[in-house]
């Protein structure tokens, strides 16, 4: 990874001539003309959602190398985009131990992790294996080109505002007629980006039959057992909490009924099977994805019943579509606001 | 020089005060008549009667003239058509200019702020809000007076300081845009409510009842949706809504009171020839406290008293029949 360029951010150091050190790396590099990816989430999604926040330190880098190069005089180098990317798993690897440790923060003591395995190479193994049997895609979506201030560019590298008006984005460093650099200014624009990166990686999330499934399923038991409290909820759900097959048919039809409106509007896409398919057929993909690969299935067909035998990981899978006032449900946990 | 979007009672008496405090300021107004009496004999009847605007206040119907080159920009338009200026100011606005609101209200159907509506049509960045107990013909009058100008930018709060801060109005600073856009919109419901009990005469300790569980109940909704609760014992928070609920001349104060003699929403706003934002707010603050789960049984009442037909002595009597909680409490975060 060293070799091919990466270079690694440790987010338990605090030290700030680190700090400092990576940002004046990142920048250096951005204005040299380098590319640069980052995963500015900071970290893994614990929950499963969509990241509605992302880290404004490095993303900072941004703005700074497009001033110093205008600064500077190196105008050939002075364009930077952004260009915000999504990747939907239709399973994830570490999804136990990533839910756990997101429950332990939001219940604190209520939960506790007895042994995260997930590190084992046999967990690996059974991973690559699961996809390739399982024949399931994952989508990497590339997102449309923002400036360093959060606009749309076009093909033409021409920045856009909200209404498609052509701006220079040169502009936004005037200050008097002259181009200034302004710490506290530019930290707000670039919280601006850092928004709009967001926005984009909720339109360009993909809904997949197991999200689907698993926010269905966890809405009709979240209504039926009406236990206001999550982990207690989690906790109820077992073997004895079934649902009826066609009733989670008829959720799932109406859920992906509503993704489709959002998917029309712009504000996230679907996956193929979830754009053709029936409700019944979602359900039988989304039970297969469910139900083989995890150690414990997260969720079974027993007779006529859906029966939930992990609500943590049930939980996790449906939380890809938390924020999208989906089915008229509350957020089950508060959001995550912008800094 | 210093544009200003709007030539009302409070546009007006901003740009005499602009104006007297030595700035160029452009006053853009829709109306011919209004701008040839302000360019000719330097008032605005209509608006602000008896206000004298100094000769560097000159006035346009043309809102690009207007802004272009204006080191700041201050909107001073109802809520309700604050978005087709914004748009047409997304015309001729520049990236680097600075953009200040006045509006105290937020936009029908979506409840969008007006800070959210200028991200959403124009290319500005530097923005804020300018917002406290401000009755405008107390400023026109150069009675002393205290406002907020909250923006997350510095140089906006600066730029905003250097045009309006003198010694008859004290410019604070905040960084809570969200909380004070949201406190001048909601404290409108509460307003309506003092009125109507001015009206009812049902006394001071009734009124001080319904402001303060209102206060209360916006400034929960508030800090659910992220604001700082600080804000709302601030100038923009008790400060603008103390002016509101007490003082006669205020709009929704008066809605309040004719509602409280029986008058219908319609013929009270025929008499009124004025916008009160109350009534819209009130529409807000209902889908807001639904859309967050926030328990608002006073801002319902002010509802239902407007578009239910609930007569003021029946709202007034359901409140007093609820169970009466904790007095303060600390703001809890979603549970559900």
């Amino acid at each position: 990874m060293h070799n091919l360029g990466a270079y690694t951010v440790d987010r338990t150091k605090s030290d700030p001539l680190y700090r400092e050190a990576l940002k004046e790396y990142a920048t250096a590099s951005l204005e040299l003309g380098h590319h640069n990816l980052f995963f500015p989430g900071g970290t893994r999604s614990r929950s499963g959602e969509i990241e509605s926040k992302v880290k404004l330190g490095l993303l900072g880098a941004c703005l700074t190398a497009y001033r110093n190069n205008l600064l500077h005089g190196a105008q050939q180098r002075a364009k930077i985009f952004i260009v915000p990317c999504t990747i939907s798993y239709p399973l994830v690897l570490e999804a136990a131990s990533l839910v756990r440790r997101f429950l332990e923060e939001t219940g604190k003591s209520a939960y506790i992790v007895v042994d995260d395995e997930f590190s084992r190479t046999q967990r690996w193994i059974d991973f690559l294996r699961g996809i390739a049997e399982l024949d399931f895609r994952v989508h990497v979506r590339i997102g449309s080109a923002l400036d360093p201030f959060g606009n749309d560019v076009d093909a033409e590298e021409v920045s856009r505002d909200p209404r498609g008006r052509a701006i220079d984005p040169k502009r936004y460093l005037l200050r008097d007629g002259r181009l200034i650099g302004d710490p506290a200014r530019d930290a707000e624009y670039t919280r601006v980006l850092g928004g709009r990166i967001a926005a984009s990686y909720r339109r360009d999330n993909v809904a997949l039959p197991t999200s689907v499934l698993a926010f269905a399923l966890l809405e009709l038991l979240r209504r039926d057992l009406s236990q206001p409290d999550l982990s207690r909820m989690l906790r109820t759900i077992g073997a004895d909490t079934g649902v009826d097959s066609p009733r989670v048919v008829t959720e799932v039809e109406k859920l992906v009924a509503e993704l489709r409106v959002l998917e029309h509007d712009g504000k996230i896409r679907l996956s193929d099977e979830l754009r053709t398919t029936d409700g019944r057929d979602i359900v039988a993909r989304g039970l297969r994805g469910l139900g083989t690969y995890h150690t414990t299935p997260i969720v079974i067909r027993r007779g006529t019943q859906l029966v939930v035998l992990d609500a943590d990981l049930l939980f996790y899978y449906r939380n890809r579509l938390e924020g999208y006032g989906l089915l008229g449900a509350t957020r089950l946990y508060p959001a995550r606001t912008s800094p | 020089m210093i544009a200003v979007l709007g030539a009302g009672n409070w546009g007006t008496t901003l740009a005499e005060l602009i104006a007297s405090n030595g700035h160029t300021v452009r006053l853009w107004t829709r109306h011919p008549r209004q701008r040839d009496e302000i360019n000719e004999r330097h008032m605005n009847e209509g608006a602000v009667p008896g206000l004298r605007l100094p000769e560097s206040v000159s006035a346009t119907n043309d809102l690009s003239e207007a802004v272009r080159g204006a080191q700041l920009v201050i909107i001073v338009i109802p809520s309700q058509g604050f978005r087709e200026v914004a748009s047409v100011l997304g015309d001729a606005l520049a990236p680097e200019q600075v953009v200040l609101h006045a509006t105290k209200g937020l936009e029908r159907e979506s409840n969008a702020r007006m800070t959210e509506i200028l991200l959403q049509e124009t290319c500005a960045r530097q923005i804020g809000v300018l917002s406290g107990p401000n009755l405008a013909p107390e400023i026109a009058r150069h009675s002393p007076a205290g406002t907020v100008v909250a923006s997350n930018f510095p140089h906006v709060i600066e730029l905003a300081r250097q045009a309006l801060s003198c010694p008859r109005l004290m410019v604070f600073a905040g960084d809570d845009v969200l909380g004070v856009e949201l406190a001048g919109a909601l404290k409108n419901v509460v307003a309506i409510a003092a009125g109507v009990a001015t009206g009812m005469g049902v006394g001071e300790n009734a009124k001080s009842l319904l402001v303060t569980r209102g206060l209360a109940e916006y400034t929960r909704l508030a800090v659910t949706m992220g604001a700082s609760p600080l804000t709302f014992a601030g100038l923009a928070g008790i400060g603008d809504l103390m002016v509101t609920c007490a003082s006669p001349i205020s709009r929704n104060h008066r809605v309040g009171a004719a509602l409280a003699r029986g008058e219908r929403l319609p013929d009270i706003l025929a008499k009124l020839g004025m916008v009160a934002e109350g009534i819209y707010a009130a529409v807000a603050a209902r889908s807001l406290t639904r859309a967050h789960h926030v328990e608002a049984p006073l801002l319902d009442a002010v509802y239902r008293v407007l578009y239910e037909d609930l007569a003021c002595d029946e709202a007034m009597r359901q409140l007093m029949t609820l169970p009466a909680g904790r007095d303060v409490s600390r703001f809890q975060s979603i549970a559900f």
